[in-house]
C-alpha cells in the first residue's frame, strides 16, 4: 500500500521535472512562472500572466502548449472582440437535404488550453463570456450548454503598464484566477542565454512530454494529499489575515486594504500547497507548502484601498508582512 | 484503498511525543520557577533597600516567601494540571527537528476516523522518522537565562544582610507639607498633656477612670495622625472630646469646695477647731488632715466640757448631705458620737479616718487640678492647631486669588497696577478690603478664638448692583446698512431701473449651473474618495 504511495508520488515528480526539463529548452530563466503555471494546471486552476511586453509571457503559454499533448487556442483579445468571437456562436448550416437548420459553431475557447493574450484589451462584456468557462468548465449560447473537454486551463496574459485604452478585470475575474504570476525583466546571464538561443539559424524546440491522460492522472493524485488540520487552520489564518476589520487582520491590511482574500483563496493555497508537497516528496501538505503557493495565490484577490493605491503598496509587501507575522500553530 | 492498522506506528509517535513532551513541561517549570525566585528576590531585595532608605512597616520576609511558595505552588498545580499536550509537543519536534510539519499532521490523522492509503502513508514515514528522534537532543533541559539573574539577585541580598541596621538613611519631608503634621510646639504639649494626666492617675485612683478614657482617646487620635488616617478637623475634634472627658471630675469638685467652705463655716466657732477650719477655708485639705490628726491626739488632754462642746459642733457639722464627702461625714458623725460618751479612743479612730479621708479628698484635688492643667494644655493645642489651619487656609486663598488676578490680567488687559493692588489686599490679610470673603474671617481675633466666625453674607442687591447693565444708546453706534431688497425694490418703485427685466438673472440660475457643473468621480472611486473625506474632515471636538 505504502510502496503504490511512494510509486504515485514518484511518478508525478518525475513527469513534473520533464516537463520542466522539456519546458527549459525554449525558456531561459523564469522556472517560478514555469512551475507556477504547471502547478496550476494541475490544480484545476487558470493563470494571469503579468508583464511588461517583450519578455516571453505568450512564448511561456505556446512552449507549455507544445510541451503538453493538448488543444491549443490562442485569443488575441482586442477592444472589438465579441462574445460570440470566444464561445462561439449558431450559424445558419444547409444540410444536404436542402434544409436549413442552425448549427453551433465552436469558438476558440473550446480547447484544452486557452491563450487569452492581453486580456485586459477586452471590454468587459466579452472578458465575463470567459467567466463561466473558467469556473464551470461550460459554455452556454442560447439555452444550450455546451461542457469543455477537460482538462481546460486559460492562460491570460495582461500589460500592466499600458492603461490606455484597456478595461481592467472586475474583481470576480480575477478571483477565478488560480494563480496572478509576475514576469520579471531577465537576469543579464539569462539575457546571454536568451540571445543565444534565439538569434541563430534554428531556434529549440520542446517536444511533447505529457499526454491528457497523465494530466488527469497526475491532478488526482494532487487531490488525493491529504492536509492535517493545524496546517490548514494556517492556511485559513493566512487569508483572513487579509480582511481589514477582523480580529485576524495584520496591521497593514487595516490600512492599506479594502477587501481581503475570498474563501477561493485559501483553497488556492490548500490544492497548491498539495502539489508543491508531491514535488517535495511528500506525503502530506507541510505549512511550508502553504507559504510557498501565498504570494501568486492571493496578491490578485486583495483589494487596495484609496491609501493603498495612492501610496502603490505591493500587494506583495503585504503578503510578506503577513507570512512573518502569523504563528504556525495556536498555544 | 483499505487503510492499514498501523497501531504499532502510532504507539511509537505517542511514545515520542510523550517524552518530548516531559522535556517540554521541565524546560516551562524550569522557566516559572526562574521568574517566581527572580520576583521574590527583586521584592526582598527592594523592601530591604527601602527599608534602609526610609521608615517602612515591611512585612516579615518570611511571611513573603512562605505566600510566594505557596502561589507559585499552586500555580505550578494548576499549570500542570490537565491532559497530555502532544499536539504541541508534535509542533515542537517539528519546529526542532525541522520536519516540514511532518509529526504535527501525523498526530492528527491518527486521531481521525476516516483514513485512506495517504494518511497511513503519511503516519508510516512520521512513525520512521519518529524512530531516529532524541527527544532529549530535541528539546534539551535547559537553565533559563533569568535564573542567572535570580542569582546575582541573590548575592544582593546576601550582601545588604550583612550590611549593619541603622536608622532609615532618609525621612519623610513630607511633614513639611502636610497639614495634618503636628508642630515641634504641639508635639511638646502632647508630650506635657500626656505626663499631666499620667500624674493624675498616679495621685487618685477615681480620676484613673476619666484621664484613662481620655489618655486613651487621645493616644489614638496620634497613632491615626501618624498613620494619616486622621484629618485636622477629626483631631480637633478629638481633642475636645478628650477635654470634655477630663473635665467632667470639676463639677463634683465644685460641690466639694462648697461643701468644704460649710464645714469650716461649722466648726470655725471653737477655738480647738479654728486652725482646722482655716485650713479647709483655704482649700488646703493636706494642712486640715494633720491638725485633725493632732486635735485627736490631743483629746486626752480635754476635759469632758470640752469634748462635748466639740461633739456638738462636729455632730452640727456632720449633718450636711453632702454626697461628695460622704466618707468624711460619716467619720466626723463617729468622732461626735465618741466624744458624746467620752469614749476617747473611738473618737480618736474616727478623727483618724476623717484625717485619711481629708487626705484622699485633697489627692482628688490635686489629680482634678492635674487634669484641668491637661485640660488646658489641650486647649491650647486646639487654638495652635485651628491657627494653623487657618493659616493654610488663608494662604491658599490668597495664591488662588493671585492666580486668578493674573488670569483675570491676562484674559481681561487689566492694568497691571490694579491687579497687584488686589493681590496685595489679599496677602495683606485686610478683611475690610473682601467685604463678607471668607479671607475676612482670618482675623487675630478669630484665631485666638479658634473658631470659624463668618463675615456678613453678600447681600443679592449688591450682586444685582454689581450686574446692572446700562442701556444708555452708545452715539457712537454705526448705523445698519439698508437692505439690498430695499434698494432694489427702491429702484423699481421709482422706475429708474436700467436694466431689462428679462435680462436680470436670478440667484438660483447660479446655484443651478454650479450643481450641474461638478466634476465627474468614476464610480468604482466615489465610495473611496467619500472614505477619504470623512477620513480628512475636522472633528467635533477639534
Amino acid at each position: 500500500m505504502t510502496v503504490a504511495i511512494e510509486d504515485q508520488i514518484d511518478v508525478f515528480t518525475e513527469q513534473f521535472n520533464r516537463v520542466r526539463e522539456e519546458i527549459g529548452k525554449v525558456i531561459v530563466g523564469a522556472e517560478e512562472i514555469i512551475d507556477g503555471t504547471l502547478i496550476s494546471l494541475l490544480s484545476k486552476g487558470h493563470v494571469l500572466l503579468e508583464g511588461i511586453p517583450g519578455i516571453g509571457k505568450t512564448k511561456i503559454v505556446a512552449t507549455v502548449a507544445d510541451v503538453l499533448h493538448l488543444k491549443f487556442s490562442r485569443i488575441q483579445f482586442t477592444p472589438d472582440l465579441m462574445p460570440g468571437d470566444v464561445v462561439g456562436s449558431n450559424v445558419v448550416h444547409e444540410t444536404e437535404s436542402g434544409e436549413k437548420v442552425l448549427e453551433f459553431q465552436k469558438g476558440p475557447i473550446h480547447t484544452n488550453i486557452l491563450l487569452a493574450d492581453e486580456i485586459n484589451r477586452a471590454t468587459p462584456k466579452t472578458q465575463s463570456a470567459l467567466l463561466e468557462a473558467m469556473q464551470e468548465r461550460t459554455v452556454t449560447v442560447g439555452t444550450t450548454t455546451h461542457k469543455l473537454d477537460p482538462p481546460f486551463f486559460v492562460l491570460a496574459t495582461q500589460n500592466p503598464l499600458e492603461m490606455e485604452g484597456t478595461y481592467p478585470l472586475p474583481e470576480a475575474q480575477m478571483d477565478r484566477f488560480f494563480y496572478k504570476l509576475r514576469i520579471m525583466y531577465p537576469e543579464p546571464e539569462h539575457m546571454h542565454e536568451i540571445m543565444d538561443r534565439t538569434t541563430r539559424r534554428e531556434e529549440p524546440t520542446a517536444s511533447t512530454v505529457l499526454d491528457r491522460g497523465q494530466i488527469l492522472a497526475m491532478r488526482d493524485t494532487a487531490r488525493d494529499v491529504p492536509i492535517a488540520r493545524p496546517v490548514q487552520d494556517y492556511a485559513i489564518r493566512l487569508t483572513l489575515a487579509t480582511h481589514p476589520d477582523t480580529p485576524y487582520a495584520h496591521p497593514m491590511i487595516n490600512q492599506y486594504v479594502r477587501f481581503g482574500a475570498s474563501p477561493r483563496g485559501t483553497q488556492t493555497l490548500v490544492i497548491g500547497g498539495k502539489v508543491n508537497a508531491l514535488l517535495n516528496g511528500r506525503v502530506h501538505v507541510a505549512c511550508e507548502d502553504i507559504r510557498a503557493m501565498l504570494l501568486p495565490a492571493l496578491r490578485h484577490r486583495m483589494m487596495m484601498n484609496f491609501e493603498g493605491e495612492a501610496e502603490r503598496i505591493d500587494p506583495d509587501d503585504i503578503l510578506r508582512e503577513i507570512m512573518k507575522d502569523t504563528p504556525e500553530s495556536v498555544e | 484503498m483499505a487503510p492499514s492498522n498501523g497501531n504499532s506506528e502510532q504507539l511509537v509517535i505517542s511514545g515520542i511525543l510523550a517524552r518530548i513532551d516531559r522535556q517540554v513541561r521541565v524546560n516551562r517549570v524550569l522557566d516559572h520557577l526562574s521568574i517566581a525566585v527572580s520576583l521574590l528576590l527583586a521584592t526582598l531585595v527592594s523592601l530591604k533597600i527601602i527599608g534602609m532608605l526610609v521608615p517602612i512597616a515591611a512585612p516579615s520576609p518570611l511571611l513573603i516567601v512562605g505566600i510566594s511558595t505557596a502561589a507559585f505552588l499552586g500555580f505550578l498545580g494548576w499549570s500542570q494540571y490537565g491532559a497530555q499536550h502532544l499536539g504541541q509537543a508534535a509542533a515542537v519536534a517539528d519546529a526542532r527537528g525541522n520536519l516540514h510539519d511532518e509529526i504535527k499532521s501525523a498526530y492528527w490523522f491518527m486521531h481521525q476516523e476516516h483514513r485512506t492509503m495517504w494518511t497511513d502513508a503519511q503516519v508510516e514515514r512520521a512513525a520512521l522518522t519518529a524512530r531516529g528522534l532524541q527527544p532529549k537532543g530535541l528539546v534539551p533541559t535547559v537553565v533559563p537565562q533569568r535564573f542567572w539573574g535570580a542569582l546575582g539577585l541573590g548575592a544582593i541580598l546576601m550582601f545588604l544582610s550583612w550590611v549593619p541596621a541603622g536608622p532609615p538613611l532618609l525621612t519623610f519631608t513630607r511633614a513639611l507639607a502636610d497639614p495634618t503634621r503636628l508642630t515641634a510646639d504641639q508635639e511638646e504639649q502632647f508630650e506635657e498633656i500626656r505626663s499631666l494626666m499620667e500624674q493624675a492617675q498616679e495621685l487618685e485612683d477615681e480620676a484613673d477612670q476619666l484621664s484613662a478614657d481620655a489618655q486613651q482617646r487621645l493616644e489614638e487620635a496620634m497613632r491615626q495622625l501618624a498613620a494619616d488616617e486622621l484629618s485636622m478637623e477629626e483631631l480637633l475634634r478629638e481633642l475636645r472630646e478628650a477635654q470634655n472627658a477630663l473635665q467632667e471630675g470639676n463639677l463634683d469638685m465644685a460641690a466639694m469646695q462648697e461643701a468644704l467652705e460649710d464645714l469650716a463655716q461649722d466648726l470655725e466657732g471653737n477655738t480647738e477647731f479654728q486652725d482646722l477650719a482655716e485650713a479647709m477655708q483655704n482649700q488646703n485639705l493636706a494642712e486640715a488632715a494633720e491638725l485633725m490628726r493632732q486635735l485627736a491626739e490631743n483629746l486626752a488632754n480635754m476635759d469632758s466640757q470640752q469634748l462635748q462642746e466639740m461633739s456638738e459642733l462636729l455632730q452640727q457639722a456632720a449633718q450636711g448631705d453632702q454626697q461628695s464627702m460622704q466618707e468624711l461625714m460619716e467619720a466626723l458623725q463617729e468622732a461626735a458620737e465618741a466624744m458624746s460618751d467620752e469614749q476617747l479612743a473611738d473618737a480618736q479612730q474616727a478623727m483618724q479616718e476623717a484625717a485619711d479621708a481629708m487626705e484622699a479628698m485633697s489627692q482628688r484635688m490635686d489629680a482634678q487640678e492635674m487634669m484641668n492643667q491637661a485640660s488646658q494644655q489641650m486647649q491650647a493645642m486646639q487654638q495652635s492647631m485651628s491657627q494653623q489651619q487657618l493659616a493654610q487656609q488663608m494662604q491658599q486663598m490668597m495664591s488662588s486669588e493671585q492666580t486668578g488676578a493674573e488670569s483675570q490680567q491676562g484674559a481681561m488687559a487689566m492694568p497691571s497696577d490694579e491687579v497687584q493692588k488686589t493681590a496685595g489686599s489679599g496677602e495683606s490679610g485686610d478683611p475690610s478690603d473682601q467685604q463678607g470673603g471668607p479671607a475676612g474671617h482670618a482675623t487675630s481675633e478669630a484665631i485666638e478664638d479658634a473658631e470659624m466666625t463668618l463675615g456678613q453674607a453678600t447681600t443679592l442687591e449688591v450682586q444685582l448692583e454689581m450686574e446692572v447693565l446700562i442701556e444708555d444708546e452708545d452715539p457712537l453706534k454705526p448705523e445698519e446698512p439698508p437692505d439690498p431688497e430695499d434698494i432694489f425694490q427702491e429702484a423699481s418703485r421709482q422706475e429708474t431701473a436700467t436694466v431689462e427685466y428679462r435680462s436680470v438673472r436670478s440667484p438660483s440660475r447660479y446655484a443651478e449651473g454650479s450643481a450641474l457643473s461638478v466634476e465627474q468621480i468614476p464610480w468604482r472611486y466615489r465610495n473611496l474618495v467619500k472614505r477619504y473625506f470623512l477620513a480628512i474632515r475636522p472633528r467635533e471636538n477639534q
